[in-house]
């Protein structure tokens, strides 16, 4: 099965570990990446180049990001129709309780913080993927 | 005189009769004393009366000479001398001769020797005459000692007499009656029209009638009047008359008495005008105050206490007056009465005056004596209504300063509540002076709504000239005065009562506080409300003194508060960017080694191996400077909690590595301790793991007790670790300090610095014994007054 993840994040290194990461998993992904919260919801919205992607299964978001933050991202994807249903995952380097709460209020479906050990990043980002796309079943696409 | 006497006496010329016989009858029958004598002194005639006189009635002494008569004369020449004068032609008398008589007493003999003559003119003998004057003498004796006696009393009582003679219009006048008009009888003659003169202007109407009433009316008088003396000194004069009539019963004359009684007259008004002066003084005493009796009678009282009472002074001099108590089941009367017996009293009581309304009296009582000896009990009540409300006022005024329940700006408004209360104002406000501006900054009125934040032109506030001047003011104007209208804040509002008190904060003038009321005030303020309103302007500007001092802590506070979030906020960001080009090395080294192992040998390896772990090291301290950072957590909140569940829940979390080594927990004592449960687990955790992590033992075992001593807790963990040398025991509480390389004991020397950091937090102290190779023990003191 192909699923369709949405990446957000600002940083470029950062962006090509995820890939690199998500590559590792056994799963067949159609990998899409934005580099800050505007222009996810130009993606999102199938607006300008974007106007021919899909709609992502599943969302992977950084919280640190010049502009509009994450968790504002977060917020008003939760609050519209059209997207609130897809699964967001907030991967950030801030292990702050603040964050965290503020994130699962926000009603992020998980929050992981990102390792720097890459060995144990890539089995979280297997574990995340295995689990989400593989177990967790998934509203069909045009819900 | 008869008749028969002045044949002898006042005719020289008689001729005696020839017949004898008849002459000799005549004069023997004659009342006179009268002796006839020859030239021989012989007794020729003599009369009966003259023989009574002697004592010799029945005696004949005709034809014996005188000498043999009175044989003691025979040894008196001068009687023999006297007779020879007479003989001569010489008239010898004597007007009073006294004799002493048998029996004693005194007779007194007016007596005259005169020739008598022969036809021949030749001088025949001697003609005696005697007249017992001893009654005469006696009387006017007797007479005299009345008059004499009669002028003293006038004297004395500075009484004289006057009689007034109608018909003849003369006046006598007393002695006495000259000196009552400081007159000479030498100079002076009374005369009926000039004496009226003597009166005083006003007094002469009534003189003049009371003179005419009695001559119509035929009635005494009695009126007093003033005589003016001619040195021009009054004379208070009482005066009596009565009429004397003549036989038809018309008055003919006044008899009159004057009294002077000036003196009398000066002391009475002297006393009238003591009794007056005592009397004013009594009732200016604003206490009332009466006098009992032993009787329980009211025996003076003044004014205030008439006005409590509602009666007369006539209704409640002699009366057992009934004070009202309230809500007392004893009288004033019983207070009284004991007051009495024991001398002294004082009370407070509530009385209630004759229409009901009630005043807080302060009742003092003390038994006195009067200068006859006689017991009396002096009562004061005192009106201390005004001292109870002010006293009231001023615990209120306490009560609300020591309430820690409400801030200074609630306090404030309280007291501007009592100032209106109290002092029994409308308005009462607190005005800041804020350059050339007059702002109300806290407000308190039952006449008008909120004026909070009004400002106008200190030019327009005739208060703040006493501002400046740091003076207090008290206005009481009556609305008859001319410009009786005070403005102390803004314009268009008539007060007519006003309290201004500076208000000094911090030795500057802040503003004032402004008491007013639109009606004028009867009775003046009083000096205990004065001093009230001073003390409230006192304690209001030590309030304004501590907001300001509190609003400036508040401040610096919350500057301190941004602070250390502005830290922690660094510290979160720093840890975070600092984080992220971290996991980016790791990441593509991990990359690097993964995706090009075949080509890399194994130095190169081994470097990215050391690349990776120094970025985790690097990533474990960046953590820990977080930690340390976030310790202060505002949503840890201080509770008592076991200290056992605090163990179990770090044990909880060192599990795997407790189950894996085998660690031995000795549970010491436990008890319950105060403490921020966060920041309390992260110490306990911290110290555990350490336990743990320096101990070569198998198995390691660690030691926990938990007491209370004085005023601490005291958490001791005790291992059977690897010690620590005595040198390096000062140096392990600091930040990032090691005792070991990474290649025997991971760590960051975060960990104790965090202990020491959160037992300081708790006003504590962490202490450390350890030998090298035997174990350590850490004490944790922690203060048990951190929730109070």
């Amino acid at each position: 099965m192909s699923a369709d993840i949405l990446i957000v994040d600002d940083n470029e290194s950062d962006m090509l570990l995820m890939k690199e990461a998500i590559k590792g998993t056994a799963m067949q992904n159609s990998l899409f990446t934005v580099n800050g919260a505007d222009e996810a919801l130009t993606f999102l919205n199938k607006q300008g180049e974007y106007k021919d992607c899909p709609r992502p299964d599943l969302i992977f978001m950084d919280l640190n990001m010049p502009g509009v933050s994450g968790l504002e991202l977060l917020q008003t994807l939760k609050q519209d129709s059209i997207f609130q249903h897809i699964p967001v995952i907030i991967l950030t380097t801030s292990a702050d309780d603040n964050d965290i709460s503020k994130c699962y209020r926000a009603l992020a479906n998980c929050y992981v913080v990102k390792p720097i050990n890459f060995d144990r990043f890539k089995k979280i980002i297997a574990v995340i993927s295995d689990f989400w796309l593989g177990i967790a079943k998934l509203p069909p696409k045009n819900a | 005189m008869s008749s028969i006497f002045s044949i002898f006496t006042d005719t020289d010329d008689f001729v005696l009769p020839n017949d004898n016989e008849v002459i000799s009858v005549i004069v023997r029958n004659s009342p006179m004393a009268i002796a006839v004598l020859d030239s021989k002194i012989r007794f020729l005639m003599v009369s009966n009366s003259w023989l009574e006189l002697h004592n010799m009635e029945g005696f004949d002494i005709i034809g014996k000479t005188y000498y043999e008569v009175f044989p003691d004369t025979q040894n008196m020449p001068e009687v023999k001398a006297d007779h020879l004068k007479t003989l001569g032609g010489e008239r010898m008398s004597s007007e009073c001769d006294s004799i002493e008589k048998e029996d004693g007493s005194i007779q007194y003999i007016k007596w005259e020797n005169r020739p008598w003559h022969m036809p021949d003119n030749k001088i025949g003998g001697i003609i005696m005459s005697k007249q017992d004057i001893t009654d005469n003498i006696l009387f006017n004796q007797k007479h005299e000692l009345e008059r004499k006696l009669l002028e003293k009393a006038e004297r004395v009582s500075h009484t004289g007499h006057w009689y007034l003679d109608l018909e003849t219009d003369e006046i006598f006048w007393s002695n006495e009656i000259y000196k009552i008009h400081g007159l000479d009888p030498e100079e002076y003659t009374p005369e009926i029209d000039s004496a009226i003169d003597a009166y005083h202007p006003d007094d002469r109407e009534k003189v003049e009638q009371a003179i005419q009433g009695t001559i119509e009316n035929k009635q005494p008088f009695v009126f007093e009047m003033r005589i003016i003396r001619p040195n021009h000194t009054l004379r208070y004069v009482r005066s009596e008359g009565e009429p004397e009539l003549d036989e038809n019963g018309n008055v003919k004359a006044i008899f009159g008495v004057f009294t002077d009684i000036t003196e009398k007259h000066l002391k009475d008004i002297e006393s009238k005008q003591n009794r007056l002066f005592l009397k004013a003084v009594i009732d200016s005493i604003p206490d009332a105050v009466y006098v009992r009796d032993k009787n329980n009678r009211i025996a003076a009282c003044n004014s205030a206490f008439l006005e409590l009472v509602g009666n007369t002074e006539t209704e409640v001099i002699g009366n057992n007056m009934h004070i009202n108590l309230f809500e007392r089941e004893f009288s004033v009367e019983e207070l009284d009465r004991r007051a009495f017996e024991e001398g002294y009293s004082e009370n407070e009581e509530i009385v209630s005056d004759y229409v009901g309304n009630t005043y807080e009296k302060l009742i003092k009582r003390q038994v006195f004596k009067s200068p006859q000896g006689e017991e009396f009990l002096l009562c004061t009540l005192t009106d201390i209504t005004q001292t109870k409300k002010i006293q009231k006022g001023l615990q209120d005024i306490q009560e609300i300063t020591s309430n820690e329940d409400i801030d200074s700006l609630e306090r404030i408004q309280k007291l501007l509540e009592i100032a209106c209360y109290y002092l029994r104002m409308e308005t009462a406000l607190i005005g800041e002076l804020q350059g050339a501006d007059f702002v109300v900054k806290n407000f308190s009125s039952n006449l008008e709504d909120d004026r909070t934040g009004d400002r106008c032109c200190v030019n327009d506030i005739d208060c703040c000239i006493i501002l400046l001047q740091k003076e207090q003011v008290f206005i009481n104007a009556k609305p008859s005065e001319e410009n009786p209208d005070v403005h102390p804040c803004y314009e268009g509002k008539t007060v007519r009562s006003f309290i201004g008190i500076p208000l000094v904060v911090n030795g500057h003038i802040y503003g004032s506080l402004n008491i007013s009321n639109t009606e004028s005030r009867d009775p003046d303020f009083s000096e205990q409300e004065k001093s009230f309103a001073a003390l409230l302007g006192q304690v209001i500007s030590s309030e304004i003194s501590q907001s300001i001092y509190i609003a400036e802590l508040k401040d610096r506070e919350r500057q301190l508060e941004q602070s250390n979030e502005d830290l922690e906020q660094f510290a979160t960001t720093a840890s975070h960017d600092l984080k992220q080009p971290l996991r980016t090395i790791s990441g593509f080294m991990s990359l690097l080694r993964d995706k090009y192992s075949d080509k890399l040998d194994d130095e190169a390896e081994n470097y990215i191996e050391k690349t990776i772990e120094s970025s985790e090291r690097m990533e474990a301290l960046i953590e820990g400077i977080l930690e340390y950072a976030r310790l202060e957590n505002a949503s840890d909140t201080p509770e008592t909690i076991d200290s056992t569940i605090l163990i179990e829940q770090a044990i909880q979390g060192l599990i795997f590595d407790i189950d894996d080594l085998g660690v031995e927990i000795k549970y010491g004592e436990s008890c319950d301790i105060a403490c921020f449960p966060e920041m309390m687990h992260r110490l306990i955790f911290n110290l555990i793991q350490n336990a743990i992590k320096y101990n070569e033992s198998d198995p390691p075992i660690i030691e926990i007790n938990c007491v209370e001593e004085d005023n601490f807790f005291k958490l001791s963990f005790k291992d059977n670790g690897i010690g620590m040398k005595k040198g390096h025991l000062d140096k392990i509480f600091l930040m990032f300090h090691r005792l070991h390389n990474d290649q025997n004991y991971a760590g960051t020397g975060v960990g104790l610095s965090i202990c020491k950091r959160i037992v300081e937090f708790h006003k504590g102290r962490i202490e450390v014994q350890s030998e090298f190779g035997k174990g350590t023990q850490f004490n944790v003191y922690i203060s048990r007054s951190l929730l109070s």
